[in-house]
């Protein structure tokens, strides 16, 4: 089904819309939050808790691109749960692994209490540095540091050995680093 | 600013970013259990397939043989006369040789048991023997017809193709192969010392092949207008999907080698095959950036 009749069932609050969007991105989402929680149990409590955000948003909302929607919904509540996992010392995958590649972004200097990120702000000048890069580059970064696929799966997707990957993965964390100082934040 | 910052901001970048990054959708452990396993149900599927097919063929001929070995042993029953006791030396043959006449009345008795009723070491022997010799003469005249019936099929369907336009014609040039086909086609050059030729079809097909210096196949590129056909159902060995540029390329081969490349793009159909050594997995891809 289109993705402007999954939202018209939505607006029209029929519970079919939960139906069609699992049908269309169950697998999709299930993929989001697996790669940040390697747990199917988990994954799939996401899952569940996105449709339900779905469904508390729309109306108002009416997204353009509802797979990018659903896996922000996705992304987020992941991220929430692997959060509380981590502190209580569980879970693993990939998600630590791109918070210490990101870290390294990072200078360390700013001072977490004063730094008060103002995360539009952040996003707004992710939007320009991934704008900026060719097709490929902007896939791979995405597939690494939004989906959290693991390297080595990236690699293979895109037909490159996992050290070249990983190279330049490690050049464009740098062009990162260059354009957020330019804008100003403090790293 | 602090790491978990970065990583929620990037959570919210452009949607069509987001969906332009979007990953097949196997996760790392399906991929490990489900996606290895989709392979290898693949391959054992296409293994299937043939076996099924192999199975049928056995089956058939079996039949045509059994059928013609049967109608032999009819013929030969009805026109043969048995041994008479004249060319029998002693009294044992001479018995089998009253009995062969019985085995003549009763055409549909299957030989061996005419033979069984005489006695061993007479005509028993000479009668079995003739009837296995009998049996390879039809046995191979039999799955000679249907080589033939086979072979026949396949001229058949070639000329069918041939004489219906859709088979390539030769070509002198890329550019004349693409004005026959009615697209282009952008390829990487040939490697050193290979002979490229082209073939094209008014039906939307161009044929690329390298020849190399002994005359052997090193690649062939197609480009056809529409979604690929499998025309053949190639059993390989290795399978495996790699997202390049916008495109999903399937990879197929044996032993670390990919014998085969295959996509679709803009409503168009490629393939590139390697010769019979394969390629190794770079060079393939590298080949598919290259073409379009």
């Amino acid at each position: 089904m289109q993705d402007e009749k999954i939202i018209d069932l939505y607006w029209a609050r029929s519970q079919q819309a939960i139906t069609e969007t699992g049908a269309k991105y169950g697998r999709y989402c299930r993929t989001v939050a697996w790669n940040i929680l390697y747990s199917d149990l988990d994954a799939e409590e996401c899952v569940n808790d996105t449709w339900l955000h779905a469904w508390n948003a729309m109306p108002p909302e009416r997204p353009r691109i509802l797979k990018a929607f659903l896996g922000k919904i996705t992304r987020n509540l992941a991220l929430n749960r692997y959060e509380k996992e981590h502190a209580a010392k569980r879970g693993g995958g990939e998600t630590e692994l791109c918070l210490d590649e990101l870290d390294g972004i990072l200078s360390g200097s700013g001072d977490d209490a004063a730094a008060a990120v103002d995360r539009m702000a952040l996003t707004a000048a992710l939007d320009r540095f991934l704008g900026d890069l060719k097709k490929e580059e902007r896939q791979i970064f995405l597939q690494r540091y939004w989906y959290m696929c693991p390297v080595r799966e990236i690699a293979e997707r895109f037909g490159y050995s996992e050290s070249k990957t990983k190279m330049l993965l490690l050049r464009l964390r740098g062009k990162l680093r260059v354009q957020l100082e330019k804008e100003g934040f403090v790293l | 600013m602090k790491k978990e910052d970065l990583l929620r901001a990037m959570g919210d970048v452009r949607d069509d970013f987001i969906e332009e990054a979007a990953p097949p959708e196997v996760s790392s452990a399906q991929a490990k259990e489900g996606g290895e396993d989709k392979e290898r149900r693949s391959s054992a599927g296409k293994a299937y397939r043939w076996r099924r097919i192999s199975a049928a063929a056995a089956a058939l001929l079996v039949l045509v043989v059994g059928t013609g070995v049967f109608y032999r042993m009819q013929t030969n029953m009805k026109s043969e006369a048995p041994q008479t006791a004249e060319d029998i030396p002693d009294a044992a043959a001479h018995e089998a040789a009253e009995a062969a006449p019985e085995a003549a009345a009763a055409p549909e008795e299957d030989v061996e048991e005419a033979a069984a009723a005489a006695p061993p070491g007479t005509v028993r022997e000479e009668v079995l023997e003739e009837a296995a010799a009998e049996e390879d003469a039809d046995e191979v005249s039999d799955a000679m017809s249907i080589e033939e019936f086979a072979a026949g099929e396949e001229n058949a369907l070639s000329e069918e193709r041939a004489t219906s336009g859709s088979a390539p014609v030769p070509c002198g040039t890329l550019e004349e192969a693409e004005k026959t086909a009615g697209f282009a086609l952008a390829l990487p050059d040939a490697e050193a010392g290979a002979a490229r030729s082209y073939a094209a079809s008014p039906q939307g097909v161009i044929e690329v092949t390298d020849l190399g210096a002994g005359g052997e196949e090193l690649l062939v590129i197609r480009k056809a207008n529409g979604a690929a056909a499998s025309d053949t159902e190639e059993a390989y060995e290795e399978s495996s999907t790699v997202f390049l540029d916008g495109r999903s390329v399937t990879l197929l081969g044996a032993g670390g080698k990919v014998m085969l490349a295959r996509w679709e793009k803009d409503e168009g159909s490629y393939t590139v095959r390697a010769g019979q050594e394969g390629m190794s997995r770079e060079k393939m891809l590298d080949l598919v950036r290259n073409i379009n």
